[in-house]
């Protein structure tokens, strides 16, 4: 599918949205996933997102920058949608004690299932948007820091500090893996 | 251990935990933009607000309450049924294959993405008619509590007495929590009217209105996640993130113009043409509206917190400007007492921990943004703060947040204490 992207700039590209999608979908679902800790959102994060940029093409101002839009628009998503799921969580907690949660969250996901792994993933989730940003696209991507500033609109400088300051707090769990 | 060790081990965590590859599936995200397209034909139709009235008619069978145990409560509906037409989705439409080819020709999309207005319905209502029962009493609250029973249960609005913690009314038919439940809610200032926003899907959220007094089908406005009211009644402000990309734009309307299930985006003034400042997107998570100065503060996350203030008197500070910091972090939300006055209450979770969140109480001068005097904790780490947002009342520094049968009854800024709701 292609559409020209409708915009008063005339030097915005085209975009092909199905191309992007099959393209960038799975790594983009990944990275949701380590974003929301819930691969069934992950997927309705990036499917909801492709289809509103399916009905309307995104703009994007050089292919260069496709790559970074999609995972912002991502991570951005993400954040929406934590708003929900947070939500969602503090309603099902209510419904549940603390040992009842155990079972049930390990049902959830097979990808975590050793507490100290689920304990750095947790804290992961839940540093400040912006160091958790960082984190994912500088060890999980493997995206430079220059890219990572990039994509994030700041500086380098404050995607070091991001990650400095979100690895000592992650450290103490990180020391506890086996 | 050092950085690069501990770096190592992170990438090793996080790859494993990534869930693996996807499979893309162009065909689940063409249906899913034929719905978004069938979606703003029906609201173009004002069928948006029969839908709800439907959908909601098959799920709410509460009428009355009584002084127990608000988690014990049960929903008389089909709690099954609850989950597909909360907020007002219609069904997915039919799916021929035909491929979305040239969506932006669409007639029924609006290239422009802000105004996915939908025509003004027919109806005999007139102009600001909106929702509006007996008063609510000054001696109660509105709270959002959840229902048990059910992995993907239901929320409820209802009107708790805050001075024995029962709740003593129902308001508002029951919302799946699916996909996220109840975002938001305003009590009008006259405290007859109640709008709330609504989690729809991982994109959408709409606002509704009921009135305070019973229960009743809600009105839908239009989208919305955050809702403020001013402090004449005459306006409401949403937060909206129109096309799903993280960018919320702030919008007022006037409620005196507008019609109920005619939201048009046209009568809406955008203060906030889109969340960007210096090019980090500004989240906008909470509006409290205050008088008598019409400030209009948004509580945003980003690199910690920023308390952003709109002088809604002076449309030239509607930008960027007026923005100042403060930094609480980490904090995952943030409320104003309805005074727009300090203090401020972090919800703020210990993320070495699950479930553990504390409540803390943060004084914030509203000109400099900069914290005053020591947070107040709460008075334990609690499993996690239940229910969904706090309500505050009307009396500034008293706000409650439901944990199962108890509320925490935070008395800012001297003292908290905790209280059985329930016997």
């Amino acid at each position: 599918m292609m559409a020209v992207v409708s915009t008063q700039d005339r030097s915005l590209e085209a975009v092909d949205v199905e191309s992007l999608y099959r393209t960038h979908g799975s790594e983009l679902v990944r990275l949701a996933t380590l974003a929301t800790g819930d691969r069934d959102q992950a997927e309705e994060v990036v499917q909801d997102l492709f289809a509103r940029w399916w009905v309307r093409p995104p703009t994007i101002d050089s292919p260069e920058r496709t790559a970074a839009f999609l995972r912002v628009s991502v991570l951005n998503a993400c954040r929406s949608g934590f708003r929900r799921g947070a939500a969602r969580e503090r309603a099902h907690l209510r419904l549940v004690t603390s040992d009842e949660r155990a079972p049930a969250l390990a049902a959830e996901t097979t990808a975590v299932r050793r507490e100290s792994e689920r304990a750095v993933l947790r804290a992961v989730r839940t540093l400040p948007r912006s160091q958790r940003d960082c984190v994912l696209l500088r060890y999980w991507m493997d995206v430079t820091e220059a890219a990572t500033a990039e994509t994030l609109g700041i500086s380098v400088g404050t995607v070091k500090s991001n990650c400095h300051r979100a690895m000592k707090r992650l450290a103490p769990l990180l020391e506890g893996l086996r | 251990m050092s950085v690069d060790e501990h770096t190592e081990r992170l990438r090793t965590v996080l790859h494993e935990a990534d869930g693996g590859p996807f499979e893309p599936d162009v065909a689940d995200v063409r249906a899913r933009a034929r719905h978004l397209v069938e979606l703003r034909r029906r609201r173009r139709a004002g069928l948006a607000v029969a839908a709800v009235a439907a959908s909601a008619a098959v799920v709410f069978g509460l009428t009355q309450l009584t002084g127990d145990d608000p988690v014990q409560q049960v929903v008389t509906g089909d709690p099954d049924a609850a989950v597909a037409p909360d907020g007002g989705e219609e069904p997915d439409p039919v799916d021929e294959p035909e491929p979305v080819d040239e969506p932006s020709e669409d007639p029924a999309v609006p290239d422009d993405a802000t105004v996915p207005d939908p025509a003004p319905p027919e109806t005999t209502e007139d102009a600001g008619a909106w929702p509006a029962g007996e008063p609510l009493p000054a001696e109660q609250i509105v709270a959002v509590v959840a229902e048990p029973g059910v992995e993907e249960g239901l929320q409820r609005l209802v009107a708790v007495d805050r001075t024995t913690g029962e709740i003593v009314a129902d308001l508002a038919p029951g919302v799946g929590d699916s996909e996220g439940g109840i975002l938001d809610v305003a009590l009008a200032p006259d405290r007859r009217s109640i709008w709330y926003a609504v989690s729809t899907s991982a994109c959408d959220s709409e606002v509704r209105v009921v009135g305070a007094s019973s229960p009743a089908e809600p009105v839908v406005l239009g989208p919305g996640a955050d809702v403020a009211v001013s402090p004449d009644g005459t306006r409401l402000a949403v937060t909206v993130d129109t096309d799903c990309d993280g960018h919320d734009q702030l919008r007022v309307v006037d409620l005196a113009g507008s019609r109920p299930g005619a939201l048009v985006f046209d009568e809406w003034d955008e203060l906030v043409a889109d969340g960007e400042a210096d090019g980090l997107i500004i989240w906008l998570d909470h509006l409290t509206w205050v008088g008598p100065d019409e400030l209009l503060y948004q509580v945003t996350l980003e690199d910690g917190v920023q308390l952003q203030r709109h002088d809604l008197t002076d449309p030239s500070l509607l930008t960027a400007g007026g923005v100042i910091v403060v930094s609480v972090d980490p904090l995952e939300h943030g409320w104003m007492t309805p005074g727009g006055s300090a203090p401020w209450v972090a919800d703020q979770c210990v993320i070495h921990q699950e479930g553990s969140c504390a409540i803390e109480i943060v004084g914030v001068d509203l000109d400099t943004g900069q914290p005053v005097g020591t947070p107040i904790p709460s008075p334990a780490v609690v499993t996690n703060i239940a229910g969904t947002q706090p309500v505050w009342t009307t009396a500034p520094g008293e706000l409650y947040a439901w944990q199962g049968s108890e509320a925490l009854r935070l008395d800012a800024p001297a003292s908290l204490t905790w209280v059985d709701v329930a016997d």
